[in-house]
């Protein structure tokens, strides 16, 4: 209720014909969509923990799960994987954490929308709010398994370099952004139809074991070209790189990704905007 | 206090689809165009229905808008519509200043978490950011009476305290245009006066959309009425006793005879100042003359009548009744076979009834205080038509006299 005085229509006619008159209005609308987005964001967080005993373990019980299995698998010689130059344990639970966040920001659009659909289909709120709210938790649960990480780290003697510090946040900003992008562009559809949802719960597992982390990438072969194609694979190839201090292997393609993933995001953001009053027209509740 | 238009709908219209697999491909499909930036087309495709068609109306500030139809009539269409929620197909609605909507109360609210938690949640769910709320709070939990459980989860809330914090957020909002929905119909009798008291209140600074089932309410607070059917405007105007009449016209007595016989009652007629007609109309102050014709089993012939007048929302209004058998006060017509047919009159003069739907239940009873031997609910509607609307039920006749007169 922060607008004073203004004239709002709703009009059958789409005034608006560009992404940017779109973007325009979300940038507008920002401080709003920030209120909201945090005070659900605070809303859920407490709700979850006082509801739960493990509380913020909760946020690294998956890929530590995942990670263990690996560790085992592989220490007993089920599976072998060549020399990935830190003790495997940290080179395994990088690489799930890491794919964890990817997974987590590709459901945190549809799952807020989903989670708030009444809100939606009830009261004029900014709807970008959902959206930061879901981003608020992935930056949260984010931190969280960075805090684990440099626990493990620890006991495992595994040296940070100080470019670490830099290069990691912008790492996992770019596997956030990427995440967040293909979910909010399959947010429309997925409303509509739960198969979007249901599919993605398949193929995120699966695609797990396309990108290098629980292996490191191989550089040549079927498998070695796809990787090397694989924005996600790239992203984290690379941000575990950072994490590890190992070398940097081609910091072009991660660039061009980047720039890939954020006008993704930015069209994915429009048609979010554009698309939500025909949406909750189709949904009621 | 300026009185500038503040609600301007022109000729708006909006689709709505039966089938939900279909609907759910059509957003797929409308999506697609909207954003090749094509317009949609304005026909009705395969199962799709006008659910709101070419709707006109302004409202200025001051002014309180009743919107009034049948369930399924497009009200709560239209009030998505104005609340932004969902885009018109045709035609364009213009709002200027700050919407309110009590509509859904205590939304945001999470049950694990506690009403004061939740008075953050729902009032950023509203709009308000964290200062106002913080500002308002001792106001909000004033006027919610939740007293004590301000620190309890909302789980163990009654469902009445639920609502009233919602409606302590809601109404901190202030708004140039309310939109309110039903809301008022929940708690308990002496929160909805409060609540009543709070939107007269609002009222007076803003445009205020009210859709309401009930006429009373509608005649108590709305200087202006549509009512829509079909989607349709029916009738709108700043006459709103006759759009509460058009209204009780088309519910016609549609919901009456639940039971007309047993073995031991027949009714065989019933007419209301001499017609037979579905909805006969009475004028008020005129007399007000039921017919029945019954058939009963002779070993009743010694009860007494009663005749019940409800209103349309069955609340009962009057009753009357008479200490004398029937097979004394009526006509008996006929003897056979253990069953005696009897017609009844009564005249109650001059009915000052206010103007609306009424209903008529018929009981026999051993004596005048005993149970009903029988009963019959609802076995006639009537239309008491008035000059004025008023929300009371009856319309008193009264002497109003200066003392310097005498008294009349």
């Amino acid at each position: 209720m922060i607008r004073k005085e203004n004239i709002t229509v709703y009009s059958a006619e789409t005034s608006k014909h560009s992404i940017s008159a779109y973007l325009r209005d979300i940038f507008n609308d920002l401080p709003q969509a920030h209120e909201l987005g945090f005070r659900l964001f605070k809303r859920n967080l407490t709700a979850l923990y006082r509801q739960s005993l493990l509380g913020f373990a909760w946020a690294i019980l998956p890929p530590l799960a995942n990670a263990t299995l690996w560790i085992v698998l592989r220490g007993n010689n089920v599976i072998s994987v060549q020399d990935t130059g830190v003790p495997y344990p940290i080179f395994v639970l990088t690489g799930t954490m890491l794919w964890q966040v990817f997974s987590e920001a590709i459901l945190a659009p549809l799952t807020q929308v989903t989670e708030n659909k009444v809100m939606l289909s009830k009261i004029n709120i900014p709807r970008e709010g959902l959206l930061l709210s879901g981003l608020y938790q992935l930056i949260f649960n984010t931190i969280i398994k960075v805090l684990l990480l440099a626990g493990v780290f620890f006991f495992f003697h595994q040296t940070v370099e100080l470019s670490s510090l830099i290069f990691v946040p912008l790492g996992l900003f770019a596997i956030g952004l990427a995440g967040f992008s293909i979910g909010l562009l399959l947010t429309p559809l997925g409303m509509l139809y739960q198969d979007v949802n249901r599919g993605l719960l398949i193929i995120l597992p699966f695609f797990m074991y396309l990108t290098p982390t629980v292996y490191p990438a191989p550089q040549d072969g079927g498998i070695g070209l796809i990787m090397r194609y694989n924005p996600i694979a790239a992203f984290i190839t690379q941000t575990r790189n950072w994490f590890i201090a190992q070398p940097v292997y081609d910091i072009h393609f991660f660039w061009i990704y980047i720039c890939m993933f954020a006008l993704i995001f930015l069209a994915a953001l429009a048609i979010y905007r554009l698309s939500m009053p025909m949406i909750i027209e189709r949904i009621g509740s | 206090m300026n009185t500038d238009t503040l609600i301007k709908v022109e000729s708006v219209s909006k689709k709505f689809c039966r089938s939900l697999k279909r609907s759910l491909w059509y957003g797929v499909q409308d999506i697609g165009t909207e954003l090749i930036g094509r317009s949609k087309s304005q026909e009705l495709r395969q199962d799709e229905f006008w659910a709101v068609k070419d709707v006109n109306f302004e409202l200025r500030r001051g002014e309180c808008l009743g919107l009034v139809g049948h369930n399924g009539a497009g009200k709560s269409t239209l009030l998505k519509m104005l609340n932004g929620l969902i885009k018109p197909d045709q035609g364009s609605i213009t709002m200027k200043g700050r919407v309110g909507a009590l509509i859904e109360l205590g939304t945001g609210f999470n049950p694990i978490l506690t009403g004061r938690e939740n008075i953050y949640s729902n009032g950023a769910v509203l709009g308000f950011t964290k200062k106002e709320i913080d500002q308002k709070f001792d106001a909000i939990v004033d006027f919610s009476e939740i007293g004590d459980f301000l620190d309890t989860p909302v789980q163990n809330y009654s469902s009445g305290m639920k609502v009233r914090l919602g409606f302590a957020v809601a109404a901190q909002m202030e708004p140039d245009i309310l939109l309110i929905d039903e809301v008022l119909a929940v708690g308990d009798m002496r929160f909805r006066l409060k609540s009543f008291n709070l939107i007269d209140h609002l009222v007076e600074r803003c445009s205020v959309i009210f859709v309401s089932h009930s006429m009373q309410n509608i005649s108590r607070m709305c200087n202006q009425i549509l009512l829509m059917e079909n989607g349709r405007e029916k009738y709108t105007g700043s006459n709103v006793s006759e759009g509460i009449d058009e209204y009780y016209q088309s519910l016609g007595s549609g919901h009456t005879d639940f039971f007309h016989s047993d073995s031991d009652f027949e009714l065989l007629k019933i007419m209301i100042n001499e017609s037979e007609d579905e909805l006969p109309l009475v004028k008020r102050l005129d007399d007000l003359i039921i017919t029945l014709c019954i058939e009963i089993n002779s070993k009743f012939e010694n009860t007494v009548a009663s005749v019940i007048i409800f209103d349309y929302e069955q609340k009962s209004v009057g009753i009357c009744m008479n200490d004398n058998p029937i097979n004394s006060i009526g006509e008996v017509i006929s003897r056979h076979q253990g069953k005696t047919r009897i017609e009844i009159n009564v005249k109650i003069p001059r009915i000052n009834l206010s103007k609306g739907i009424y209903y008529i239940t018929f009981t026999l009873t051993e004596t005048l205080v005993s149970k009903p031997v029988t009963r019959l609910n609802n076995i006639k509607t009537f239309q008491v038509t008035s000059l004025y609307d008023v929300w009371p039920p009856f319309e008193l006749e009264g002497v109003w006299y200066k003392k310097s007169d005498g008294v009349k």
